[in-house]
């Protein structure tokens, strides 16, 4: 493999990890250098975790679990939306039935404060014997006592762990950490990465939530966290991150600002919006919360971000929620009430406060909608519940729901464990799941976007491990035509001119029929190639790197010359300047197929194998029409049909399960693995110089045969 | 209030079955478009509900809404179904239908169904004696 970083490692980072044991409370430091192939973020967190974690078919609160908090190289510096991004990885207990090696990340400040504070990322082996929060002030590095913080929720621990982290220093707004004047010296408060109330008792519900609206909530790592005694990480720091070269960094982000609405906010008429990169900063909290409720706000961004997606309201209610976080409740307020109401926000509240991941709740609160309307749920019934049923919608029934979750009491017993495992509890998992009233997508979990639609997608999740949740071509293939096809606007980019943008920015396979979303097309090998090059750029680009969702993929960008974005150019432009090295795009791809091929040989290890990657027989039988409980339209995509290409709605379709599983042998011979059992082969993996993993996975009788 | 006027009189009975709540497995399927969060479903139960539910939104400020781009989106077909079938008001559901075989945009067949619904809802509190206090 490609040394890409060319012995630049003091330049976008820090040079070293740090290790915790928390079973012995010994403090150790991994040279980074020992990782620098991985690049940094998801690639280095896989890769340490197959070092240290020595058996990795356990569960995932097992104290063997080794979980990783990595930032890259770009934490901490001026890349636009980067910069503030977070990496966490481990053996999961979200999915259902097997609780995969998994991953979420989440944005704020704190990856920048440990690059600050000197460290690339964090790792947690072992089990504290007492509760324990980790304390990191620049190199100085603390176990300390939590049991007064165990049962705080993650608004109290992070007020109680600012009080603490040296307050006695406090002068004037500025934290001195010592009485030297070089000791050091900031005007941030701490970085805290919490868990909410006794997180280990709704372990699978868990999130991980730093400072307001930032939250890791995929794979219920605030669980895992918690089965540690780990209560939470906060760190302080005040150095810096040295990059290569100042002068190139300033002239990309400039560079960059042209593709973007701030470049052009001169003339807000060219704007054209639901594209990634370009969209408007800070416009959307006030068309969503201050004209219903007479809230003002203001932008706010995670660190060197120029999206800033989330606000600061005036009234601190919903502060800095994004996304689902206000996302999971909205709809239900607005039907009971014709508008958004302080319901919304509160419940935000009350789910970050308790640290309960977003997605799952907001899928649970749909189903139990569907239960207590058919009179399954409710006082009485079959499934026995006094929540206030009657207010559903209400602020009350937000915050009456979450905290059921968080005291296990009423339906949130079962529903703490997870969504498809209260499913199996109350012996509706197959029915409701056949059904579509619980669409839980693949590994009981719920999905942002359909796999019967926008496949990419789906593809993603099933081959994967977890609801994808990465917008690239989303942006692309099913906003913009969409919204454009409601509101009787030709799309700037047509359907055959996006199918050669979209062939030219995905190297290495540079095919025109890879979005290609007809019915045939779903199933094509150009899809293979879809899903493929999406694993790749992923998990290189945007997990290991740490490129925001928000923002890339630039595919298609109306500021761009002739509408393409800067992807395949941006991305190793910021890197470059930052690690003086001189990456190509092709480079991380080939380093994002090795970090997949690696997780990929984790999940074999943890018991996948092709047959059990089926999507939930609703994906198969249901369509998304409108009177289905799956109802997902319009759903307008590019098609190449008679020789033509189109947007057309695909709403309504279902897939074929013959026809994906011949989509799967399509997909496992374009990466080069067993196409009867979906592993990874010795010769695909000695290629990518993981001849270790292929020597692993043939003794645990997992290694695929070589065709 | 729409200048709209529907053909066809009401009578009470039909008034007060235009008016009604439904019932959960009647509820009509509706959905929120948000980028961040892909389409929520949304079920509503009344015509009322429906006519709220249903937001004027211009194309411009969608696209600029970017990541927070929202749409309330009701299939125009499948409310003038809903319309017929579950609130028996054929004559709302003809109109209904009509607008939706012009399969012009969503967006701009919006403001032509919210002013129907909206006449139609004012018709039945009419004959229902229903006195419009804000209107006073």
């Amino acid at each position: 493999m490609t040394t890409f970083m060319e012995d630049k490692m003091a330049n976008g980072y820090s040079g070293k990890i740090l290790k915790v044991d928390l079973t012995s409370g010994k403090i150790e430091t991994i040279p980074t250098s020992k990782y620098e192939s991985w690049g940094g973020g998801h690639g280095m967190g896989s890769a340490i975790f197959w070092d240290l974690c020595t058996d990795k078919t356990i569960k995932g609160t097992d104290p063997g679990n080794v979980v990783t908090i990595m930032t890259s190289p770009l934490s901490g510096t001026l890349a636009p939306s980067v910069a503030g991004r977070t990496e966490v990885q481990g053996i999961g207990i979200q999915a259902y039935p097997i609780g995969w090696f998994t991953r979420s990340n989440f944005g704020g400040r704190f990856s920048t404060q440990l690059k600050a504070a000197g460290w690339d990322g964090i790792v947690v082996m072992g089990k504290s014997p007492k509760k324990v929060w980790l304390n990191i002030v620049n190199g100085d590095v603390k176990l300390q006592d939590a049991t007064d913080l165990w049962g705080l929720n993650t608004v109290e621990t992070q007020e109680e762990i600012w009080a603490t982290v040296p307050d006695s220093m406090k002068e004037s707004g500025w934290l001195n950490l010592g009485e030297s004047r070089d000791a050091g010296r900031t005007t941030q408060r701490a970085a805290v990465l919490t868990t909410g109330p006794s997180a280990e008792k709704f372990a699978p519900m868990a999130a991980l939530v730093h400072d307001a609206g930032n939250g890791a909530g995929q794979g219920g790592f605030g669980g895992v966290f918690a089965s540690k005694n780990l209560k939470a990480v906060s760190v302080l720091g005040t150095g810096g991150v040295q990059v290569a070269n100042p002068d190139a960094l300033m002239k990309a982000r400039l560079w960059a600002k042209e593709y973007s609405f701030a470049g052009h906010s001169d003339s807000p008429d060219k704007y054209v919006g639901l594209i990634a990169f370009g969209s408007t900063p800070g416009q959307a909290l006030s068309t969503t919360v201050d004209v219903a409720m007479g809230t003002k706000s203001r932008p706010q961004a995670c660190v060197g971000c120029i999206r800033s997606c989330r606000g600061r309201t005036d009234n601190g209610k919903g502060n800095e929620s994004s996304c689902v976080d206000f996302f999971w409740y909205d709809s239900h307020d607005v039907k009971a009430h014709g508008q958004i109401t302080e319901a919304t926000p509160r419940a935000a509240d009350a789910m970050q406060a308790a640290g309960v991941n977003a997605f799952a709740l907001e899928a649970a609160t749909l189903w139990i909608e569907a239960l207590f309307n058919q009179g399954i749920m409710g006082a009485g019934k079959k499934i026995d519940s006094s929540l206030p049923f009657d207010r559903f919608g209400s602020g009350e029934f937000a915050e009456a729901l979450v905290n059921s979750i968080i005291t296990q009491t009423d339906i949130g017993k079962e529903l703490s464990q997870g969504v498809a495992q209260a499913a199996q509890a109350w012996g509706r998992l197959e029915m409701d799941t056949t059904s579509g009233i619980l669409p839980l997508q693949e590994w009981g979990l719920p999905h942002h976007y359909d796999a019967r639609t926008e496949v990419e997608w789906g593809y993603g999740s099933l081959i994967g491990e977890r609801d994808i949740n990465e917008h690239d071509f989303n942006w692309s293939v099913y906003w913009t035509p969409t919204i454009n096809g409601l509101f009787g606007v030709t799309p700037v980019v047509s359907a055959k001119r996006l199918s050669e943008i979209f062939a030219k920015k995905t190297s290495p396979y540079n095919d025109p029929m890879m979005i290609n979303y007809s019915d045939e097309g779903i199933y094509s090998e150009a899809m293979a190639k879809t899903v493929a090059f999406h694993r790749h750029y992923t998990r290189f680009w945007k997990q290991s790197m740490l490129y925001c969702d928000w923002a890339w993929a630039d595919f298609v960008n109306p500021y761009g010359p002739d509408n393409e974005g800067m992807t395949g150019i941006g991305e190793q432009k910021f890197l470059n300047a930052v690690t003086g090295g001189n990456m190509t795009f092709e480079q991380g791809m080939e380093t994002g197929r090795k970090i997949w091929n690696l997780d990929r040989a984790v999940w074999a290890l943890q018991g996948r194998h092709r047959d059990i990657e089926q999507f939930t027989e609703y994906s198969y039988t249901t369509g998304a029409h409108p009177g289905t409980t799956t109802y997902e339209a319009p759903y307008v995509m590019p098609v190449f049909e008679n020789n033509e290409w189109s947007f057309k709605s695909v709403a309504g379709r279902v897939l074929d399960r013959q026809k994906v599983e011949d989509w799967k042998t399509l997909f496992f011979k374009l990466e080069g693995w067993d196409v009867k059992s979906g592993w990874p082969t010795r010769e695909t993996l000695a290629k990518l110089d993981l001849s270790n993993v292929a020597d692993a996975l043939e003794k645990a009788g997992k290694l695929g045969a070589s065709a | 209030m729409s200048e709209t006027i529907l053909v066809a009189p009401l009578d009470a009975e039909q008034a007060m079955k235009i008016l009604r709540h439904v019932e959960p497995t009647e509820a009509l399927e509706a959905g929120i478009l948000t980028p961040m969060a892909g389409t929520r479903p949304v079920r509503l139960f009344s015509l009322e509900e429906a006519e709220r539910f249903l937001i004027i939104h211009d194309g411009s400020a969608i696209a600029q809404g970017g990541a927070w781009a929202k749409v309330n989106y009701v299939d125009p077909a499948h409310l003038a179904t809903w319309v017929g079938d579950v609130l028996g008001d054929r004559a709302l559901a003809d109109e209904l239908a009509t607008l939706a075989a012009t399969r012009e945009p969503f967006g701009f067949l919006v403001p032509r169904i919210k002013s129907l619904v909206a006449t139609r809802i004012e018709e039945a509190n009419k004959v229902m004696g229903v006195v419009d206090l804000a209107a006073k």
